[in-house]
Parts: structure tokens; sequence; C-alpha cells
């Protein structure tokens, strides 16, 4: 085909039929009723390509992208897309003004007014965000072995979405939730200048980017009077890093890779110095005093990273490497010093890490067309962090492959983490000490805790005839908190993979199946007071202070199926896809004591924890009318059914037994529930 | 048109289907009817004079006999000297035994030459995270908007699970830049690493995270009065008096500012406001 510019138009016109939530049957998409569009037009000549190509055309997921350049001398691009995000439709508030800084709702400003429990009459809204991209690149290789590439991307975020706040002076009193608005808007730009011509390559490049959020906090009036409150949002800030990247091969088939980089985030924020009590009022207990109206905050990073790689003889490769990662904090320290005497001042803890990674691997290659390849890597992370401050980690690892028929590639690895970390007592910012004295030595968080970790892989890639692949694998990792008394405590996971693809002749199959389990064992004490906090030596009955454990388990699999069959060669294929998704979660509950009334220790389990099962089918006819038009004819069909404990049988508020202990909540994630009926028909026209 | 560098060889003769995929593919355009067969597969003197085997020329093929080092030497004659490979030494995937050949095609007609569309090739060896990303939080990966290299380099670099960054944070900071604070009121974990709490691909329960709350934050927060209670089914929505730590967003139903707050006070500090 000589052809040196062409394209192609594509129509097609969709009817949809969805029950149930439109929001999450949308989630990331814009199917509805509506002639869906797309464009491609192409130019290529002995010094120049072009491409434009646009999908979705006026459609919430419509993207446009031009690209072009002349091989090896020069390309750029141009883009925009969009990205929705739906969470829930017709969300419900008794504010008005949502999308907006600012709530209030109707009534007189009278403290202690009630805003309304009739559901019927709260204003409606959609919790949804769209992301706007649009940027430019371009990259010159004009002058070999020199390269230069910028680019530019500006996103646009707008919608609203899910906030929540504890609307009183102490932890518990009541909950509250908002829609909080998002407009932002981030600029990335990027540069980078290289040099790359075998046996050296090196780089330097520069990353800019500007987040602005057009709301600093969101206003609310308070539940119980006609003052307003403030909730603080996402901050504006400036980020900007350097980096040096080079590579250079070395004499044995050796490498020595080098990267290295900077980057500092800096932010400026005016404070709030008071919240509103439980009652709506600002009180002494709510009001302090700041060493600074204004929060400067910095945080840098520095890193660098060297790799040496090596395949000195021919059955072995190996590869050193060590890398430092450190994140320093140099905000304000904010003194908040409270109005009420006889409190403390308190300060913002500043937080940064350092990480020093260093290891190695050897693969050996071994008669049979058998490879090892041990391996070992050593964590060393620092944090300015009261509990754990330094955790250690080794690990230790083996992988194996073996390809010693045409047909089989075995590939087995087994990899054991061995995590110590250094624990102290946590100080408190501000609060009880005595508490922290009496339950901190119990806890161990799991982020930074104690570990032994055993990872098993296993996988089977088989192809015993052209037209038949199988692939199997299975995974088991298993992770015990060793010295982890309340918290989470073991961490197990099986994962099982089947999938296959066949063809014969006119017809082509594939399949895929997996399986996963997961079983968490999590330890806790509930207590009401730094006296009787040890769960070790506590035994005494109904004093409130008890123990308590959760088994969690969780059960997913999902499956798919799809056949494609020429009917006619060159004229009508049927293609037909089936996927199903089944998620089935479990928390077994065991309380030592106080269990609810009405409930044993059998009743207070949670039978649906996220469980939810989606099932889809495609169905499409293709017909190639000629050499230029081709025409779809297809169905779509797809179930989705979800449940779980926290949010089956939503009440949009409760506990309203006092005007301060009044939960309001707008149906943020509630019944996502949906069926849908997707006809479609699609005309391609290819010039 | 595929025909040999230098004199012309008639590989079309007998390879047609495979002369017609490299006349659409992408290697075609650039080189504009510059190279021919030869130019990937080696000279074809042996292959066309003595015997037609796989093993008489430069194959591709599982059973041509060539090894994986040799295959990718074969691509690097030209691409050597692209940035996009110069870390490919480093690679989690050379270790692994992969060459260029694994996931490219010279006859492609695919972006980026590959062998199938992205993610269904990153799929046929990483099936969990196929399994993961059907899963009904997700990012975008299943409707298109969100690929595999949006976050990492299959070529190879310095980051951990070959991420197209040096932290975890700074990864998820591209998209998420309303996450980069820097706040007053830290949350550490959140600090250190987003994958403590979430998970990249896909999971069972919303906002990706690794497990559902409450459970998650009481792996960490087990403290007097409402942090250490047990939020069980007697909280739900169904009974009188419904546990706002357990029901709808759960802890963050209060806590919302997890990321970080720059709110007034204790209230900043426990990230309600």
């Amino acid at each position: 085909d000589d052809k040196s510019a062409g394209g192609s138009i594509e129509v097609a016109p969709t009817l949809a039929d969805v029950s149930g939530s439109k929001a999450k049957f949308n989630e990331y998409r814009d199917i509805e009723d509506g002639l869906y569009g797309a464009v491609r037009l192409w130019k290529e000549t002995d010094t120049f390509f072009f491409n434009f190509q646009a999908d979705d055309i006026l459609y919430d997921t419509q993207s446009y992208r031009v690209h072009g350049g002349d091989y090896g001398r020069y390309k750029f691009n141009l883009f925009y897309d969009e990205i929705p995000h739906n969470l829930t439709y017709d969300a419900k508030t008794f504010y008005s003004g949502a999308g907006t800084a600012n709530l209030t709702y109707s009534g007189a400003n009278l403290v202690n007014v009630v805003p309304s429990t009739d559901t019927s009459t709260w204003n409606t809204f959609d919790y949804e965000v769209d992301r706007k991209n649009q940027g430019a690149g371009l990259r010159l290789d004009l002058l070999k072995p020199l390269y230069m590439d910028v680019s530019f991307k500006q996103e646009k975020r707008e919608g609203i979405k899910p906030a929540g706040l504890a609307p009183g002076t102490t932890g518990g009193s009541s909950a509250l939730e908002l829609p909080e608005p998002v407009d932002y808007v981030t600029d990335n730009l990027k540069a980078e200048i290289g040099y790359s011509l075998d046996p050296i390559f090196a780089s330097v490049s520069y990353l800019y980017s500007k987040f602005e959020n057009d709301n600093d906090n969101l206003f609310f009036r308070h539940t119980v009077s006609a003052n307003s409150d403030a909730f603080t949002l996402a901050p504006d800030n400036d980020y900007y890093k350097f980096a040096f990247k080079g590579g250079a091969k070395l004499p044995m088939s050796s490498t020595l890779n080098l990267n290295a980089g900077r980057s500092v985030a800096e932010t400026s924020v005016g404070l709030f110095s008071s919240f509103l009590d439980t009652n709506g009022a600002t009180t002494t207990t709510t009001s302090y005093v700041l060493s600074d109206s204004v929060f400067d905050g910095k945080v840098v990073t520095t890193n660098y990273d060297v790799i040496l790689t090596g395949n000195p003889l021919s059955f072995l490769h190996g590869k050193l490497f060590y890398k430092f990662y450190e994140k320093e904090n140099k905000s304000d320290e904010i003194t908040h010093t409270r109005v009420l005497a006889g409190l403390d001042p308190f300060h913002n803890h500043l937080f940064g890490y350092e990480k020093d990674t260093y290891g190695g691997e050897i693969g050996i290659k071994l008669p049979a067309n058998f490879t090892l390849t041990p391996s070992y890597k050593h964590v060393k992370t620092e944090r300015h962090r009261g509990d754990l401050p330094v955790s250690k980690d080794d690990i230790y690892g083996i992988a194996a492959r073996w390809s010693g028929l045409d047909f089989l590639t075995v590939r087995a690895g087994y990899e054991r983490l061995e995590r110590s970390s250094d624990w102290q007592q946590l100080t408190l910012v501000t609060g009880t000490q005595a508490t922290a004295n009496a339950i901190e030595p119990f806890i161990r968080r799991f982020d930074a805790a104690p570990l032994d970790q055993d990872t098993y892989k296993l996988s089977l890639d088989i192809s015993p005839t052209d037209n038949l692949g199988i692939g199997l694998g299975y995974q088991h990792k298993k992770s015990e908190y060793t010295d982890t008394i309340l918290g989470l405590r073991d961490d197990e996971t099986d994962i099982f993979d089947v999938s296959a693809d066949y063809t014969l002749g006119k017809v082509t199959l594939a399949g895929y199946f997996s399986y996963e389990k997961t079983d968490q064992f999590q330890f806790q004490r509930r207590f009401t007071s730094a006296a009787a906090a040890n769960p070790l030596t506590d035994t005494t009955v109904g004093d409130g202070h008890y123990n308590w454990q959760i088994n969690e388990e969780n059960i997913s699999y999902d499956y798919g199926l799809s056949a494609e069959v020429a009917l006619v060669p060159d004229k009508w294929r049927i293609k037909a896809q089936f996927d199903h998704v089944n998620s089935n979660g479990t928390l077994d509950f065991t309380l030592y004591e106080s269990i609810p009334t009405d409930f044993t220790n059998d009743t207070v389990d949670q039978a649906n924890w996220d469980d939810y099962r989606k099932d889809s089918l495609q169905l499409k006819a293709i017909y190639d009318i000629n050499k230029n038009l081709v025409s779809t004819f297809g169905y779509a069909y797809e179930k989705y059914k979800y449940s779980d404990a926290a949010l089956d049988n939503y009440r949009y508020f409760f506990s309203n037994t006092s005007l301060t202990a009044t939960n309001y909540l707008t149906g943020a994630y509630k019944d996502q529930s949906y069926e849908a009926n997707v006809f479609f028909a699609t005309m391609k026209y290819s010039f | 048109p595929a025909t040999g560098a230098g004199a012309p060889v008639p590989c079309a003769d007998c390879h047609d289907q495979a002369t017609a995929s490299f006349n659409s593919s992408y290697h075609a355009k650039a080189w504009k009817g510059a190279n021919g067969c030869q130019s990937c597969h080696g000279p074809t003197d042996q292959h066309l004079n003595k015997e037609q085997s796989k093993q008489t020329i430069i194959s591709f093929s599982k059973d041509g006999g060539r090894s994986a080092k040799e295959r990718a030497a074969q691509c690097l004659t030209c691409h050597g000297s692209s940035n996009h490979v110069a870390f490919w030494e480093t690679s989690k995937h050379k270790s692994a035994g992969m060459a260029c050949d694994s996931c490219h095609t010279g006859h492609s007609n695919l972006p980026k030459n590959l062998k199938k569309p992205q993610s269904e090739l990153c799929y046929s060896c990483h099936k969990d995270i196929r399994s993961q990303a059907n899963r009904q939080s997700h990012h975008p990966i299943r409707e298109g908007k969100v690929s595999c290299s949006d976050c990492h380099d299959p070529h190879g670099g310095f980051g951990n699970k070959m991420i197209k960054a040096d932290s975890v944070n700074e990864l998820c900071f591209k998209c998420h830049a309303d996450k980069r604070g820097p706040y007053m009121w830290e949350h550490p974990p959140v600090e250190e690493n987003c994958m403590i709490c979430h998970t990249a691909h896909g999971s069972n329960h919303t906002k990706l995270l690794t497990r559902k709350g409450p459970n998650l934050c009481q792996s960490c927060h087990d403290w007097t009065q409402h942090p250490g209670g047990p939020y069980t089914a007697a909280g739900n929505f169904t009974e009188p008096t419904p546990a706002k730590q357990m029901i709808a967003r759960n802890c963050l139903n209060c806590h919302n500012n997890v990321h970080g707050s720059n709110g007034p006070g204790v209230r900043g500090l426990r990230f309600v406001r």
C-alpha cells in the first residue's frame, strides 16, 4: 500500500438503558444514548509524518491527539483528553451551595436551630470529578547524539467529592458529611537535555509543577448555630525537581548507572486560630494563640542511586546497587497555645525520613537451560517518628527459571523478608501521656513493625502447539508481625491464576481465571483509661476494658472467556466476550467481654464486607461492506450487585437524640448496584 | 518494500504475510524503504541456498535457536543509543530472561511496536494484575485512560518495581498533586509511602485501599474510647444507633483529612478539619 495520506471517520449510534446507579456504571465512562464519533487522519511524506486522532467526540471521555515529526529528527505532540470519575449521583444535603466553598442552610439564624431532617426537602447534587488534560511536547534529535525533550501539561479538575468532619470539640461527638468543591489546576513543565550514544548516556532534567486550588477552605454553617466554621482544603503548592541520569558501558560487559535528584515542595497557608465547639460557638478551649499566622511548608528530597551490572562470563550476570533517599521537612513549626489557661502549648511534628538501600543479585546459567538467581537486599529506614524510628529489612530471594523444553517455561521464586525495628515509647504532641505509656508498649504499627514475611511464586507457560498457549501461576505470601500485641498481627494471601488462548482456523478462543484469598488477623483493645490498658494482665470483667479480635477474610475470583469467529473471511466476524468478577468479604469478631445487647460472638460478625459480583457480556458482529467501509452491530450487558455492611440500609441521619449528637450524611457511595443494556452500531469509513 | 538490504532478496515469495505486516509497520514507515528483512534477520545466503530453517537466519521465533541476549543485540544494533533503553541492563525484565522481542515485534503497527495492546501484553505475564484491574475500585486501566507505562518503565530504571519516579509518593503526586501538601499536620505513613494504605492496580475496597476501614485505621490506632472500639454488626445502619465509625465512610466520616491538614489546633492534628 503506497498511500501517503488517509484516515477514517467512525460514527456509533448508541442506546443505553441503565437501571440503578448510573454513576457506578459510568464511573470512568460516559455511555449514554447518543451518537459517538471518532476521526483519524494521517499523512506521510519523505520528511514528515502527521497523525490526528479524535475519540468520543463531545462526550465526557473525549480525547484529541496530534503527533507528528520526522522519524529520528524531531517529534511533537498535542493532546486534550477528559477522564470522568463519577462516584454517586443524586446525593443529598440540607445545605445549599453544594459545589461552592460556602455551605449554608435556610431557617432562622438562631443558636440551636436544628437543620431539617426531612430529606425530601434536601438539595441534590452529584459526586463527580472530571479531569481535563491538555498539553504539548516536543522532542528534538537534530543534533544527535544530543537530544532535547520538552513537555507541558495542564490538568483541570472540577467537581464535587465527599468530605467529612466532626463539628465539635471532642472526638467522636458526631459526623458531618459535606460536598467538597474540587476546582484544581495543575501545571506541569518538564524539560530534559541528554546525550545518548552507545556506550555513554547522560541527561539532566527539570520538572516544575504548580498546583492551585480555587478554594482554600470549605465554610459551612454549624449544625446547631448560625455561625460558620471552616474545613481546610488541599493547599496550593509549588514543586520542582532537578535530576541527573547517566550510564556507561564498561569492560567485561558491565555497566555503571547513576541517578541523582533533588526536589523542593513548598506551600504557604493562612491559619485559623479557632474553631467552633459542639454548640457552634468559639470558646477559650477552641481558641489558640499561634506563633505565626501563616504556615510555610517546605519539604526537600534528595536521592542518588548507583547500579553496577556485569556479565563477565557467558553464564554469569550480576547486579549491585545502592540507593539513598532522604525527605527533609523544613516546614514551620507552629506553636499553638490554648487561650484557656493551664493547657500546655503544643506544635506540629515535622516528619521526615531517610532510606538507605543496598544489595545485589547474581544470575547463573546452569546446564539444561536452567537459570538460578539468588539475591539480597538491605533497607534501613530512619524516620522522625516517635514509636518506630528505625527499621531494617533484610530481604533474601532466589528465583529459578527452566526452559529446557521448547513448549514449556517454568519460573519459581522464594523471598524472605526479615524486618527488625527499634521501638521506643511514643511522646505525644498533646494529650494524656499516661495513656501512651500504658498502651504503646503493646502496639506495633504494621507499616514499620518487626515482620517475618515469606513469599513463594510459581508459574508455568506452556505452548504445546503454535496455536495453543496456557499460563498457570500461584503465589503465596505470609506476613507475621512478630512483636505486635495490638494491631495487625498476621496477613496471608494465596493467588491462583490460569489463562489460555487457542486458535483453530477461523476461531480464536481465550480465557482466564484468577482466584485470590486473603486472611488478616488483628488483635485490639478497648479501654477507657490508662489504668486498665494492659491487654495481657487485665482479667477484670465488666469494667469496660477488654480485648477483641477480627479474622478478616476476602475471597475474590474473576474469569473471562472470549471468542472470535471469522464466519466469512474478510467479510463477517463475530466477537463475544464474557467477564465475571466476584468478591466476598467477612469479618469474624471475637469480643472477650461487653458483647452488645441482643448480640452474641456469632452474630456480631459482618457477613457483607465489600461484597460484589459483576457480569459483563459483549457481543459484536463486524461486517466488512467493502475495502473502505466496515460496520459493527453490538450488544453489551452489565450487571453489578454490591452489598456492604457499612452502606446497606443507608440512613442520611441518625442518633438524633440530641441536637449535638446528630450525624448527617449525604449518600456518598450509597446504592451502587446497577444493570445495563447497551445496543450500539458503528460505521467506519476509511479513505 | 520488504526486500533484502543491498541486493533484493525475494522474502515475500515464501513469507507473504510477514512481509505484508512489515510493510504496514512503524519500522517500514520510519525506514521509508531504506532497510529490508536482512537488517534484522541477517544474511540469507545459507537460508536461501542450503537449509530453509529458522536456524539459518536470525529468527525471533521461540524455536529460532537464538538466546535472549542475541535477539536483544540485534535490536540494539539500531536502538542501542536510544535513551529509552539506556538502563535496560538494570531492568527486572532483563534479569528474568526477557528480550526486546518478548514485547515488541518489528512487524507491528501498534504504538511502540508492541505485540498486543499494552495492558493485554503486560497481563500475559502479570496475570494477577489483570485480576486486580478488574476489581470494583481501580485506576481506569480497563477504560483505557491509564496505561501500565504511565507509571512503569519496562526498560528499567532506578525506581522500585520499575516505577517512573524515585519514590512511590513522587509517582502518585504526578496525578494527585492535591496530596502533596506540605501540611502542617502530617500523617507519617502517608508521607512515607502511599502504598502502606493503598494499592495501585485495583482493590475490592473503595479508594484503592488495601483494607477497608475502620479495620485498616485501627491496625495502627488503638487508643482510649472510640479508636479502640470494636465496630461490629451492632453498629450497622440496621441497628437503632449506628456507629459512625462503622457506617458509610467509617473513620473518614470525621477524619477526612488523613492525607494531611492545616486545620486549627487539635482539630487539624486529628485530621477532622
